[in-house]
């Protein structure tokens, strides 16, 4: 979220010392100590639906300000952003690396605010306390986890597409060529052993793909060596930002998403107290486009409204059930309703997802 | 060696899982079923054998006397066939389901772990690894590393837990069976060989130490154990000394699925890096693992893969993300 926040500030030419006060006030807020505490205690997965209300709530930390389309685009982005590094790690550790990409990038962009810093250390040291020393197949739950959360979700972004690294259709390239993960063996060897142990023969074999030995175990130290670009700012060369066709696609069978758990609202609590207290007195507010230019984003506000008839039509095409539509409806009007309330400062966080 | 066919669409995507595709053919209904795990649903898809007509049902997996309302996600599901009946097994993070053999109608509960416990370290132990063994019992490992060995009657629903068989340390990521045989893998990669006793009670007889690296995938043929590992490699003991007879660099990323044929020894391996790899177990005092066939399913991470013929000549895959079954024939 914050790469793609900076680099439409620079793209907008926001003054740098606002620039950088935005980017500080919603670090700040994002790694906050409290949140953060909350955030780290084991908890069953956040819903859908409490995951894009925290990031509302997070991207308006500051003084600046979203549209619904430009939230929209924004969510999408960062979301398929993390789903790709998740996929493309080469073994489930890869998980914490990507992380600790994120943390180095922040620790950049707060250069010596020192009660940011002191926060971001503090995050630090929660991720090794709580994941430093887990086992392979920890890990290997925790990043199943994460992509079952992301599955379905198919939004293509230009940046991806131009890097031919995602299909037309959504998907990510996976090449059967590059680096091994550490610890992997090159395909293509067979060893044969006897009673005692001892190799007897070895075979090889062609087995498809090919692959280059690992680049080495990344460290978790404060200033290691990563060594996977994964979670790293993928805008840093002055690059465009755009969700091409942003065909949101939800899924009816996310049963999950119907009932936010007690956790994950008590932390929103927490979270809206947090950001309460920071957005008191906002007199210059900045409002961020996601999109090329403002009459872009102008369509992408309308189109905003359209799929409710769109939705209506091919529902009533595929399944004349009447339920159906009325939740699709309900649906929309829903996070029409999310993204309305967010850009008011007084509304409830509870009332928000209650509306939602 | 083998083409590619028209594959069967599931109603939603396949989770990233272990072992996520299971095949249970019925030759006196003439049919041929496949399930599938998505999130907190088993996707179940029934074909008669020449494919004319497809039915699709979906198994959810919700606890009889729910207290929270959001249903868990599904670890794993498998059809065990007994000698006098056919069930379907379902492990989540919240416990153990067992249904008919088409799904329709859930037959026993066994919850796993403490939800009201304080300690949040109790409060899940999901289930993973589910084998059957002799003639009526169905074992399911745990995370915390017990086996529960349970008793099925020929009919009905009366189930009872018989023994949980102490040894893994650490969470079971698989089960697989032969003739009075169970064996065991962990996530650290340790292997154990369970007897059936002529008591009825299982007891361990041997046993393989890991290095750290999870066995996620088991297979058992003739005395042959064969292995599926975390680091992309297959690992071949002999069931009878327990002593490894080869290692295999089969894979580029996560082994998450393999099957044997037990007509022909024929093996199939899956993994992450959107490979099927087919391979020939040759018996002997060593025994013999050959390199067959490879074929990359375009962007797919692999994630269950199934003969769908006891001598192996056709299997199924499935993949992360997508929603199809894909299949291989032999030429």
């Amino acid at each position: 979220m914050i790469y793609i926040l900076d680099q439409r500030l620079r793209a907008q030419n926001i003054a740098d010392e606002k620039a950088k006060k935005v980017l500080h006030d919603i670090i700040a807020t994002m790694f906050h100590k409290r949140f953060m505490d909350e955030l780290f205690k084991p908890q069953p997965l956040y819903s859908k639906k409490a995951m894009r209300t925290v990031f509302d709530r997070l991207a308006h930390a500051s003084i600046m300000r979203l549209n619904a389309a430009s939230m929209d685009k924004l969510y999408d982005l960062m979301t398929m952003a993390f789903k790709y590094q998740v996929s493309m790690c080469l073994k489930p550790r890869d998980i914490i690396l990507v992380t600790l990409n994120h943390l180095d990038a922040m620790r950049n962009f707060v250069g010596d605010a020192a009660e940011i810093r002191q926060q971001l250390d503090h995050v630090y040291r929660l991720l090794m306390e709580s994941f430093a020393s887990l086992s392979m197949g920890e890990y290997q739950l925790i990043r199943q986890t994460l992509l079952n959360f992301f599955q379905d979700m198919h939004i293509r972004v230009s940046i991806f597409l131009k890097d031919k690294v995602q299909n037309s259709n959504g998907r990510f390239v996976l090449p059967t060529s590059g680096s091994l993960p550490h610890g992997t063996e090159t395909p293509g060897l067979i060893r044969y052993y006897n009673e005692n142990g001892n190799e007897i023969k070895t075979i090889q074999f062609t087995p498809g793909g090919s692959y280059q030995g690992s680049q080495g175990e990344g460290s978790f130290d404060m200033k290691g060596s990563r060594v996977t670009k994964l979670g790293t700012n993928m805008y840093s060369v002055s690059r465009t930002i755009e969700t091409t066709g942003s065909t949101r696609t939800t899924t009816s069978s996310d049963i999950e998403s119907s009932t936010p758990d007690p956790l994950a609202k008590a932390q929103l609590d927490l979270l809206s107290q947090l950001i309460g207290s920071k957005t008191a007195s906002n007199k210059s507010e900045i409002r961020l486009n996601l999109f090329k230019t403002d009459k872009e984003e102008e369509q992408a506000e309308a189109a905003l409204m359209k799929p409710i008839e769109l939705a209506e039509s091919k529902v009533v095409k595929i399944d004349a059930s009447k339920k159906q539509k009325n939740d699709e409806l309900s649906r929309i009007m829903g996070e029409l309703a999310v993204n309305e309330g967010s850009s008011n400062d007084n509304d409830d966080l509870l009332d928000l997802m209650d509306k939602a | 060696m083998y083409r590619k066919e028209k594959p069967l669409p599931l109603k939603s995507s396949a989770s990233s899982l272990t072992n996520n595709l299971t095949v249970f053919i019925s030759p006196e209904k003439g049919s041929m079923s496949y399930a599938v795990v998505h999130k907190s649903v088993v996707n179940v898809i029934s074909s008669s054998l020449d494919g004319s007509t497809v039915t699709n049902r979906q198994v959810v997996c919700k606890e009889p006397s729910a207290v929270q309302q959001n249903t868990p996600m599904v670890i794993q599901a498998k059809w065990i066939s007994l000698p006098t009946r056919t069930v379907l097994v379902l492990t989540s993070l919240r416990g153990i389901q067992m249904f008919e053999s088409d799904g329709s109608a859930m037959i026993y509960w066994h919850a796993l772990g403490d939800p009201s416990s304080s300690d949040t370290q109790d409060q899940t132990n999901y289930g993973r690894g589910i084998a059957g063994v002799g003639d009526s019992f169905i074992c399911v490992g745990t995370q915390i590393g017990e086996i529960h060995v349970f008793n099925v009657p020929a009919k009905g629903t009366n189930i009872m837990l018989k023994e949980s068989l102490v040894g893994h340390k650490h969470p079971i990521c698989d089960l697989t069976s032969g003739p009075n045989k169970l064996i065991s893998s962990d996530e650290q990669g340790n292997i154990f060989i369970w007897s059936l006793q002529p008591n009825g009670s299982l007891k361990q007889t041997g046993s393989v130490m890991g290095k750290g690296v999870p066995c996620s995938s088991l297979v058992l043929w003739n005395d042959i154990i064969v292995g599926g590992y975390g680091d992309g490699q297959l690992r071949v003991y002999c069931a009878k000394t327990a002593k490894l007879a080869a290692t295999v660099n089969a894979h580029a990323r996560w082994v998450n699925a393999i099957d044997v044929a037990p007509e022909t020894g024929r093996i199939l391996s899956v993994s992450e890096d959107t490979f099927a790899k087919v391979w020939q177990l040759k018996e002997g005092n060593l025994p013999e693992i050959e390199y067959k066939y490879s074929e990359s399913v375009t962007d797919l991470q692999l994630v269950g893969g199934q003969f769908i013929q006891k001598g192996g000549r056709g299997f199924c895959v499935t993949g992360y993300d997508n929603s199809d079954i894909t299949f291989f024939v032999q030429n």
